[in-house]
This record gives structure tokens, sequence and C-alpha cells, in this order.
């Protein structure tokens, strides 16, 4: 007399004995929880970990270099003619905006210098009409965010150091997350970012270039209504 | 630990004799209701509940398709009614399509600069500007806040003598009139026809010149015989010069005046007493006796800013304010302020003692007073002798003649009577005469000349014109600016008369009663969008300099009047500098002038006081004696007195919400007015609270109105407040209150006996019900009607008007937070709130003391549950509130609540406990007697607590502590728990329920005018989220940041809080407490000071000074 189970192996598929007609699913299907598992768990951790790591500032936010009405080049103005920031950005010691420059700054040489020429087209029209020049915003914070350049100026944080080598780009592109997680990192510990504050405008100055210098005692708020009113 | 017995809620019964306070009626004859009431957060919410349900219900049979018929839900399954699979499956497609819109593109922002930048703009650094406010002949200097170009907030000019850098609620509020969306934004013409214009069209501003051009010339062929004007009273200088010029070229010409909250009666007496009318100033700060007779002089009589000034710093008791100790039984640093008035007012809830009277009969307690001064104190009235001698006192409490003519008599050229504008003219000048009898007229009561002493009294000038336009000898009538239509008196039948004038010509902001009778309409420009001038009552002249050009392109009152001038150049800046220029003696310092005018706000000095004039005149004897004695009104001939507004003064406000919204001092009613009737006189003519009735004069109108219970109502005296019921003011004025004009008629502008009152059945309120407002607000009217129920005016089946008051809300579950005391009490023990005596002690409910728990007790000595944070190292704020200082004015609440983007949530919201003030004023009645209680304020705030309830329950962080001890709030952070509303024992956490800045609330569909006023500093809160006083961060961040910037630190003084600016009576004070030196941290450590609730172990910030009353210990009581 076989053992039930031979018995079901000698006899094949399709041809189940009384006993094992029960038995409808495939052996194989055992490895299923344990494939189930392991997906579960490593697709959604996969998914979480990419959000996380991608649906953040630092990718969003940073490279982002939308075409601007007037094709002003940094590199050109700054890098290669060597204008000081503050000549455009006239406010950034005084106020919270750091100021993004009437058009009458741009006629001060405009109204001298390539007066012909088709990029400045828009420059050109709009002090004609009195109507402003529509720049993209690219170093946006949120609206409940509270930033101020004069403070952070006054505390010795350079203009590369949130903006980057302005002087390199001929489109400006963002050059750092902003995001809040980035904005503390700095607010905790502020000193690797501070310079002298004759350097603040300067794109090229490195920490090795004031060996000697030490950075002042400055406590950034940490708490929510430093930034957030 | 032992566990200690709850708060026992006292009733009145059970302390006799000890001091009871209580808000309200219904809390004071049955407070465990009350309480009841008090324990429930959201009464509403079930209401609301029942609301969305039956939404949904709505959306489900919506949605429903061909398959399963509306008809499936039965009737009666509401909010049962389920989610379809294919619903669910349309509605997740939709989500997820909506969520994929949202992230698939970045929003493109755009920055724009100005092409040409204007000069000391530096864009996000605000600008100030000095300007000036014309209120009811009064002028208040400011300065006005400017960001890039619009104005946001406008504070006090500390160089102007009407101001001292404080303003009141008003001029607070006056922001929002620029951005109002319903302004008229373009002139209206419209055809005459048979009874009035026609159908109205838009014009523009060149049909109009050239109307009026036409006008003028048609003028010139007879002299301006058919040409009038009609304004309300003038402060300015180049209007009157204009005036002037007018009459010159149009010798028949006239000018007409008329305002319905007018001081004619004041004019009128001073032009009795000294012959020609005055200004009459009180310098109160001088003054130790204080008698005001039916005077609101701390609120809405003109000039009230300087009266909370001086008042208030008669009532100082810290700080070295000096003791003037004068008088009789006069305290030291201590005035006393005696009110005789009908109804409460701000005055009389700051009054030591009160006395209820009705209007008519104040001039008969003057006489006594008079009589009473002149017979037992010796001082000679002169030709007045005669008619005081015939004085009647019967019915008057005679100690309030003896002790307070004895007070008077005391306090010689120390003491002030004041009269208010409601009482006939006879009564200032016999006022004016016993002041100047006492001495105190030159000291305490300063006279100045008038701007204008040709102008007529407002009644008797528009009965002229309404005359001369019934006998068809005006043929052009120019109305600059007010709103007679609506508000002047009923017997005149303005409306009739206008319509019947061939040519009228109406300036005005808003498209409202008036201008639909006149044939042109015109946008009039706001006045801090055009240039003017503006003469104080003492004759300061200030320059009123436009902040913003006229937003819908208006004029003001001097460009139109400059046209028929025949001025070379109808510019108002040309016209007020040709003005000035005649009072400059040189041109060539003329540009000196200008600018340091335009700088300081203040052109020149004050003007000297005119000197002491002979107001005992034989001319005042004449109409006293020839007046007839009012008698006392009873129960069934009742007297009517009508109140100028508190919020809306005579309906020119009656489209801001700020202000209708506002609580109004004494009865907290928001969005509506009442007939305010003292308890007894309800109870002898059966009526409930919120009834609606109708009160009927004889040979008058009638009115229709809700009854409003008011404790300290004299009896059988209906108050009504002008300015409501308005039916063409705009969207949120529309059909709020009930007009009580019908009942205003020119023998009675301010009071009228005779009034008979009758309850308004169920069919006449239903009649009633389209004059009103639906309660649910714009949300009712709009098209996503649904979310807020809109519902009918009434209470359902009982036809009681629904009233929205903020009151009753929060409460003081039987803890003495308020705290008073006398002067003798506060000398005995001048800890009083902090180690009260045996009548205030708590008990329990067998009547034992359990122990000191009053709020002021000290910290409890438990410790913390955290560890002590240091705050040594840091700024460590803190503010202070002096209670006997507090007025209750309100300025600081329209302060707060525009300084910090507050919105108004709109009547229903109210109604459900929504009130999103930052800051509130609490109202105590206190004592037994529900006819005369005294009151108690309490402005209350976040008062940041070191061990702060609110943060240890929040799930996600999103209410912390900052390092300075600041409760900081991240809205981004707050998911909208409601936890820490909940644990705040001080209730001031308000909830965003809807989007009230965009789409909810009052607020549906925002236009995008209304949003330049914002406060570009702090973030407009969306719904869902959670806020509170922040003890105004954005101020104290900005000088921090000054002083990063400068390297200077941070002074006692370099940050105010917008409450405290705005304060009149500086009863606020903000600062560093780790700075010894700094005012709130010398409030701080006063004797008298105390700190809400401090047994439970928060360590607030903000700390209080105990009220102190002054009263006198004869009057008894």
């Amino acid at each position: 007399m076989p053992r039930p189970l031979d018995a079901f192996l000698s006899q094949g598929p399709g041809r189940p004995s009384s006993e094992t007609r029960m038995q409808i699913f495939p052996r194989s299907l055992n490895k299923l929880p344990l494939i189930l598992g392991g997906v579960g768990t490593v697709v959604p951790a996969l998914l979480i970990g990419a959000i996380w790591y991608y649906v953040t500032p630092k990718n969003f936010q940073v490279g982002y270099a939308p075409t601007q009405p007037v094709p002003y080049s940094h590199r050109l103005h700054v890098g290669q003619m060597g204008m000081d920031c503050r000549y455009c950005h006239a406010n950034v010691e005084v106020a919270a905006k750091a100021m993004i420059p009437p058009t009458q700054t741009c006629m001060g040489c405009h109204a001298l210098v390539k007066t012909d020429s088709a990029r400045l087209k828009p420059v050109r029209e709009s002090w004609e009409s009195g109507k402003p020049i529509e720049w993209v915003h690219i170093h946006k914070l949120p609206d409940h965010a509270f930033f101020d350049h004069s403070a952070h100026l006054a505390a010795g944080v350079g203009c590369a150091t949130c903006h980057g080598r302005v002087d390199q780009m001929d489109v400006v592109r963002a050059d750092q997350p902003l995001g809040m997680g980035w904005c503390l990192e700095c607010h905790r510990d502020p000193k690797p970012n501070l310079r002298p504050k004759d350097q603040i405008t300067n794109m090229e100055w490195k920490p090795e270039m004031a060996a000697n210098w030490t950075p002042p005692e400055v406590h950034p708020p940490q708490h929510c209504s430093g930034c957030h009113r | 630990m032992s566990r200690r017995e709850p708060y026992s809620f006292n009733t009145p019964a059970e302390q006799d004799g000890a001091k009871v306070f209580w808000r309200s009626l219904e809390e004071k004859s049955d407070p465990a209701t009350a309480q009841k009431r008090a324990e429930m957060e959201f009464p509403e919410g079930l209401e609301e509940a029942k609301a969305l349900a039956s939404a949904d219900k709505n959306l489900v049979s919506l949605r429903r398709g061909k398959d399963q018929p509306a008809a499936h839900t039965p009737e009666g399954s509401v909010g049962k009614a389920t989610l379809g699979r294919r619903g669910f499956m349309f509605f997740a497609g939709a989500t997820t399509a909506l969520a994929a819109e949202g992230c698939a593109r970045r929003p493109v922002e755009k920055l724009m600069p100005y092409a040409k930048t204007p000069e000391q703009i530096i864009p996000g650094v605000p600008v100030h500007f000095a300007t000036v406010r014309s209120y009811r002949g009064d002028a208040v200097g400011l300065l006005v806040e400017s960001h890039e170009g619009h104005p946001t907030k406008i504070e006090g000019n500390p160089d102007h003598p009407s101001s001292r850098g404080k303003t009141d609620a008003l001029a607070q509020a006056e922001i929002y009139e620029i951005y109002d969306p319903d302004r008229m934004t373009a002139p209206q013409k419209a055809k005459r026809a048979a009874g009035g214009p026609g159908d109205r069209q838009a014009a523009t501003w060149a049909e109009v010149d050239a109307a009026l051009a036409d006008l003028a010339r048609q003028a010139q062929a007879d002299g301006g015989a058919k040409l009038r004007f009609l304004s309300p009273p003038t402060t300015s200088p180049t209007f009157l010069r204009l005036q002037r010029a007018i009459t010159a070229k149009y010798p028949n010409a006239r000018f007409h005046v008329w305002s319905a909250a007018s001081d004619s009666n004041a004019r009128e007496g001073a032009r009795l007493a000294f012959g020609r009318p005055m200004n009459v100033v009180p310098a109160l700060e001088k003054a130790s006796v204080i008698v005001s007779l039916d005077s609101d002089f701390l609120g809405t009589e003109p000039g009230n800013v300087r009266a909370n000034l001086g008042f208030s710093a008669g009532r100082k008791l810290r700080e070295g304010s000096g003791g003037q100790g004068v008088g009789g039984t006069q305290s030291p640093g201590m005035n006393r302020l005696y009110v005789v008035e009908p109804s409460f007012t701000v005055t009389g809830m700051n009054a030591d003692h009160r006395l209820r009277l009705p209007a008519s009969q104040v001039e008969r307690y003057t006489l006594a007073l008079a009589k009473e001064l002149a017979d037992k104190h010796g001082v000679a009235l002169g030709a007045l002798a005669g008619a005081v001698a015939k004085a009647d006192a019967s019915g008057i409490d005679p100690k309030w003649i003896q002790v307070v003519a004895k007070e008077l008599a005391g306090a010689r050229a120390k003491g002030a009577i004041l009269v208010g504008s409601r009482q006939p003219a006879r009564v200032h000048a016999l006022v004016h005469g016993l002041n100047a009898a006492l001495g105190n007229a030159g000291h305490t009561i300063e006279t100045y000349d008038v701007l204008d002493a040709s102008e007529p009294d407002h009644v008797t000038s528009l009965k002229a014109l309404a005359d001369d336009i019934q006998k068809g000898a005006v043929g052009t009538l120019i109305i600059l600016g007010g709103n007679p239509v609506y508000d002047a008196p009923a017997d005149v039948k303005i409306d009739e008369r206008i319509r019947a004038v061939a040519s009228t010509i109406y300036l005005a902001s808003h498209a409202n009663e008036t201008a639909a009778a006149c044939t042109w309409s015109i946008p009039a420009a706001h006045f801090l969008e055009s240039w003017g001038d503006a003469r104080a009552v003492d004759g300061t002249v200030s320059i009123q300099q436009p902040l913003i050009a006229p937003i819908h392109g208006g004029r003001s009152e001097i460009e139109i009047l400059a046209r028929f001038a025949g001025e070379s150049a109808p510019k108002g800046f040309e016209l007020v500098q040709n003005t000035m220029k005649g009072s400059v003696s040189s041109a060539g310092s003329f540009t000196r002038v200008w600018n340091e005018a335009l700088k300081r706000g203040v052109a020149g000095p004050a003007a000297a006081p005119a000197g002491a004039a002979d107001a005992l005149r034989a001319e005042v004897a004449t109409a006293l004696g020839a007046a007839k004695p009012a008698a006392m009104p009873t129960a069934d001939n009742l007297e009517v007195v009508f109140a100028v507004d508190p919020k809306l003064v005579d309906g020119r406000y009656a489209n801001n919400p700020q202000l209708l919204e506002l609580p109004d001092p004494v009865t907290k009613i928001t969005w509506d007015n009442a007939a305010l009737i003292s308890p007894k006189t309800a109870q002898a003519l059966g009526l409930e609270n919120r009834q609606l009735v109708r009160l009927t004069r004889e040979g008058g109108g009638s009115i229709d109105i809700a009854v409003w219970i008011t404790p300290g109502q004299a009896d059988s005296v209906v108050t009504l407040n002008l300015g409501w019921g308005r039916q063409k003011a705009g969207r949120y004025g529309d059909r709020h209150g009930f007009d009580v004009g019908a009942l205003r008629t020119s023998d009675a502008m301010w009071m009228a006996s005779g009034v008979k009152l009758a309850k308004l059945g169920t069919a006449e309120a239903a009649a009633l019900s389209p004059k009103l407002r639906k309660v649910g607000l714009i949300a009712g009217e709009s098209p996503i009607a649904g979310r807020v129920r809109p519902d009918e005016p009434f209470d359902a089946g009982t036809s009681l008007y629904k009233v929205s008051q903020t009151q009753e809300h929060g409460g003081m579950e039987g803890r003495p937070i308020a705290i008073d005391a006398t002067y003798e009490q506060y000398k005995k023990n001048p800890f009083f709130p902090l180690f009260p005596d045996e009548a205030r002690k708590d008990k329990n409910k067998d009547g034992e003391i359990v122990g000191v728990r009053g709020s002021g007790s000290p910290d409890p000595s438990t410790l913390p549950l955290w560890n002590k944070v240091d705050y040594s190292k840091t700024h460590k704020w803190g503010m202070g509130i002096d209670l006997s200082s507090c007025t209750g004015c309100n300025a600081c609440v329209l302060a707060c609540q525009i300084e910090n983007n507050v919105p108004a949530v709109g009547k229903e919201q109210i109604e459900r406990g929504r009130e999103m003030y930052w800051l509130r004023i609490d109202r105590y009645f206190v004592g037994l007697d529900a006819d005369n209680p005294q009151i108690a304020f309490q402005p209350v705030a976040c008062v940041h607590c070191e061990e702060a309830p609110c943060e240890n329950v929040c799930p996600v962080n999103a209410t912390e502590h900052s390092p300075e001890g600041l409760n900081d709030m991240a809205y981004n952070r707050c998911i909208g728990t409601r936890y820490c509303a909940n644990n705040c024992p001080y209730k001031v956490r308000r909830f965003n329920f809807l989007n009230y800045h965009s789409s909810g609330g009052a607020y549906m569909d925002l236009p995008e005018v209304e949003r330049m006023r914002y406060n570009p500093n702090v973030t407009v809160r969306m719904r869902g989220v959670m806020e509170k006083c922040t003890y105004c961060v954005q101020r104290i961040q900005e000088a921090k940041i000054k002083s990063k910037r400068t390297g200077k630190p941070i002074k006692d003084g370099d940050v105010v809080s917008a409450c405290q600016q705005a304060c009149p009576a500086d009863a606020i004070v903000f600062g560093d407490l780790n700075d010894p030196e700094s005012r709130v941290a010398k409030w701080r450590a006063m004797d008298r000071s105390y700190r809400l609730l401090a047994e439970i172990g928060t360590h607030p910030r903000t700390s209080y000074l105990g009220k102190i009353r002054n009263p006198n210990p004869e009057m008894g009581g």
C-alpha cells in the first residue's frame, strides 16, 4: 500500500487522488509571503527614500536658472569688469531686501554704452515707458519666512555663501537650497561661513585668505520667531 | 499633595456685601447656566455640524448619477449619506489630477523693481509721513506708515497737541477706508426724471469738469442766487478761504452745514455764554475733580484722544506722578470723576461715582448744582443767580448735589465741569458760567477761538436749505460729503427736497442713499489721498499730506470748491500752499516753512488760549428761564436718547468691517445696534432681551428695533445709537442693525420724550426681515453657500433678533482676574492684588476661606515639570497693563488687529465664538446693584507664560518658546488640533476656522484692493491654523536687526507694541524685564502689580497693575 504522498507523486498532475484534491496551490507559492514581505518593505522604503531625497529644495531649488527678460550677465559685469555687488543691489546693507536694481541703474551706464544693443531693448523700453522690467524671482523663500539681508551682512556672511559664484554665471542659477534645514545648519554653527566685513562682496574670498582673523561671536536665532512672524 | 476644592462660583446672594464680578445680566441672575455656557468652548458647534451635514447631502445628491437617483436617499438620513464607488473614484481622480497640476510646474513669480526709484524709498523699508485727520471739529495729527507707496498703519503724531503720539479706534480703522472695495470708482451721471434722477451711468472726469464749469458760468448771471452748497462742518482753513472767495464772487450763493453728529449745541452754548463761539478745551491733567454732565469726553466727543491723555495722567499713581493733593477729600495723585448720564458710555464706565439720569433731567441737575454752589459755597453767579435760584431738585438724590458741590467748591481752579454735545446750548452756557465762577476757566478749562465763527446751527441751516428748495429758490446744489438723505432729521424730508433740485452734485466716497437722489455723484478722495489742511481745537494748523494718489481718481472738497472760486490752479496742493502763503510774511521763507510743516505735521505753534471771557451773561439767564422743565419719563412715556455710535459715528464708517465687528465698549455687541433699556424698564414693560419692539413718538415717526437690556441704564430711557441700519452702505455694512432716523426730528435731535413702546408680533417681525441681514452674511449670498449656514435674522419661533456679542465668551469661572480696590483700601493694603483682604478671599461652598488663591497670588511653590530656563543673558520681553489707566476705549484692539493682519470674521462667526481678536478688552460689571453697577476693564492678550500650558500639548511643536521668553507660533507647522487653545487658561488663542482672508466669514472673495492694507511684515494666516498675540514680534525683530546693523544696543522704548503705541491712556507698556531701568520692569515691581492666574504656575510675562478707584467716602456705598 503506497503512502498517500507516493501515490500523489506517482499519479502526477491532472489526476488527483481523492486525498490530494484539496491541494490547489502549487508548492512554489510557499515563497510568496517571503517575496511579498521583501518587496512590500523594500519598494515603499525606496519610494519614501526617493521622495525624501528628491522632493527637497536641494533638488528643486538648486540649479533653477530661468530665462530672464534681459540676458544680463553677471560673469561679464562682475567677473570681468569687476563691479561691486552693491553698485546695483544698493540697499543690501540697510534693508531686508537686497533690491533688484531699478531700470535707472542700468541706464546710468547704458544711456552711453551699447545704446543700440538689441539685448538691451527691454531696458530702454522700460526706461521710456516707466513700466518695470519683469525679472523672474530665483531666490524665493516662502511667504512665512522673513529673511533680512542687512542682518546677515552685519554679521559677516558673504554674498557668495548663499548665492554662489555669481561672478561666473552668465545666467543666474540658484546655488543653494535655501531650505529651512540648510538655514539652520549655519544658524547653529555660523563661524565657518563668516568673513571679515570688508570681504563680504568678494566673490573669490576663501577662509585661508584671513588666517589670522578670528570670526566674531554672533548668536543667530534658532527659534521660530527669528524668521517666522 | 492635597487636592484643592474646585473654584466655587459664588452667587451674589452668598457673598452679600462682597465684590461680585459679572459679565452680563444672565450671568448674574443665573450663574450656573452662564457657567455651563462658558465651559462650552464653541457653543454653536452642533449647529454647524448639522449645516455641514445638510450641505454634504446636497453634494451627494448632485453627484449621484442616473443609476442612483437622489430620491433614493430617504429624507431625514442627514449625515448618513455615503459616497458611492463612482463618487469615490470621481473625487479620487479629481484630487490626483489637481495635485499633479499643482506639482507640474514651478510657479513663476516676477520681481518688479521701479523703473525710476522715487526719492527716499528703500524697498522693504516703510516710510512715515505726517498728516492730519479731521474729526467733529477737531484735527488729530497722524504719522502714517507707507510700504512702497501704500499706507498700511496709522499712528499718532507726537508733535501734535491733539494726539501726542496717540490715536483712537476710529483713526486706527481709517486705514481700511482707503481700501474699501465698495468705494465709488467713477463719476456717475443720471438724467433728471420725474420725482428724482433716473438711471445712472458712468461718466468721465472731463464731463464732470464741463458740468461744473457750466454750472459756475450759469450762476454768475444772478450772483449765484440759485447756487447752494451743503457740507459737513469744516476745520480746513483752505475750505474757509475758498468759501469766502465764492461768497465774494457769488454774493447770493449760500453755504449750508449739516452733520448728524454735530457739535452745534456746544458751539451755540459758547456763543450764548461768551457772545461768540469758542472751542472749549479741557486740560484734564490739571484737574482733580471732574464732573461730566452727559459728556462722553473719553469716548465719542471730539477731542477724546487729548481728554484720555489728560484724564489718565491724573490717575497714574506711579512713576512719581506728583500728588495734586488739593480740594477737600481729594487723594493725592488721583483725580475723581463724577458722571451724570442716561446710559453707560466709556466715560461713565470710568466714573468713580455715576448717577444715571435721563438726559432731559441733566439740565435740572445742573441748575440744582449751581444753586447749591451759590447758596452753600458762596459761588458768585452774577446774572445767572436769578435763573439758578428757581432750580428744582425733586427726584434727584440730594447727596449728588451736596457732595458734588462741596467737591467743586473745594477744588476751585482744579475742577472741571464738562457737558456733552447732546445737552441743549443753554446747559452748555450755564456750565461755562459755573466753570468761570469756580475759577476753572483758564486753568482746567481753556478756550480758543474757532476757525469759522459764522458756522450756523446745523439744524437751522439744513432747514433753511430745505425751505429754499421748496420755494424753488435752488437750482444747483453742491453736496460736499456727508450723507444727508440717510441722517438728516426725518421732518426735513431732505430726500424729496434734493430730488426736486435741477442739478445736484454729490461728492462722496460711496454710492449711498444720497447719491441715489442726486444727478451727479463724484468719487471723493480719502484724506490720505488728497492735499488739505485742518485746524485743531486749540488753533494748531496741520497740513493734510496725501500718502497715495487717489486709488479711484477721486477729488477733494477743496478741489471742487476751487472750480467755483475761480482759482487758476484747482489742484489741492496749490490750493493749500496758497492758503499758507497768506499767513507767511516773506515769500522767500515760504519753502522752508512749508517743508518744516510737512515734516513735523504741525504748521507753527498752537494759538494762545483766549483770555477768560465773561460767561455769566444775562442772555444765558433768559435762555434758562425760557426753557420748560422736562417731566421725568415713565414706562408709558419713555424718553429716547440718541447717541453717537462709538464705532460708526453717524454711519460714516458703516462699510468698515473692522469697526462693524469691534465689540461695543459697553454692550460688547458686534455688527449691530439695539435699543438699550434698563432691567427695571424691561420688567415694567414685560420685555425680553433681543425682543423686537416698535417705538412710536407722538406726532413723529416710528422705528422697529430689538431691545437690549443693559445695566446702568436710566429707567424709562431708551438709548439709540446712530449710524446703523444702512441700506446702501456696501457689501459689509448693508442691513446691519436698525436705522433710528425716523424718530429723530429737528426738534428732537438728541432726545425725545413721549415715546411709546409696543412689542412686535411674528408677522410684523417677518415683514422687517428683508431690511435685515441674514446671519450667514456674505456666505449666504455667495456661490459656495451651504458651507456656512445662511439663516434668518431672528431665532426660529420666538422672533428674537439674533445679536452676536463677545461678552459671554470666556469667563472668570469665579476667579477674580480683574482686581480693583478703592484708594483707601490701597493705602491700607498696597499689595491688595497679591494679598487680598477678607472680602475678596476665595471661599468654598461652605463659606470657609480656602486660602489665598486670587489671581494675583504668588507663584506656586511646586516645582515646574521642566527645567527652568535662564533668561538673564538675553532680552526678557514683558508687558505691563495698568488697569487704573485703561479706559476701555478699544484703540488697542483695533491697533493690534491692523498691525497683525487679524481679520474680521462676520456676525455669524462671532455668534459661534470665533472672533479673531488677539487682544480683547474684558468688561466686568462690579457690585450687586444690577441697575447701577461699577465697571472694570481688563485688556487680555497672550501673556506669554514662561511655563506655557499650550506648548506642552502641541503634537507638532508648532508653538515653542523662544530664548527671550516669547511664546512663538509657527503657523506653517500647525495642523489645527486646537489642543493649545483648549489648554490655554487665558483663552487668548484664536483658530482660523475658515479662510477669513480669502473666502470665509465676512471676507468672501476678498477683492484685490482690500489686500493692499496688509502689513507686509506679518504672515497672513490661512484656514486651519492657530494664532495669537506675538508681542508684535515683527517689531522686536526689526529693533534687533537695527541694533545688529548699527551696533547700538536696544534701549527701553525702542520696541513699542502696536497696542502700546495706540493707547491714549498710556495704560500699556512693553520692554525688557532684564533692564531694571525699563518702564515695564518698574511697573512689574510695583506694589499693586499682579499676574493673571499666577497661582497655577504659568509664570506669565504680562503683569497687571490693580485698578484703583477713587470714591468719595461722603457719597457712601
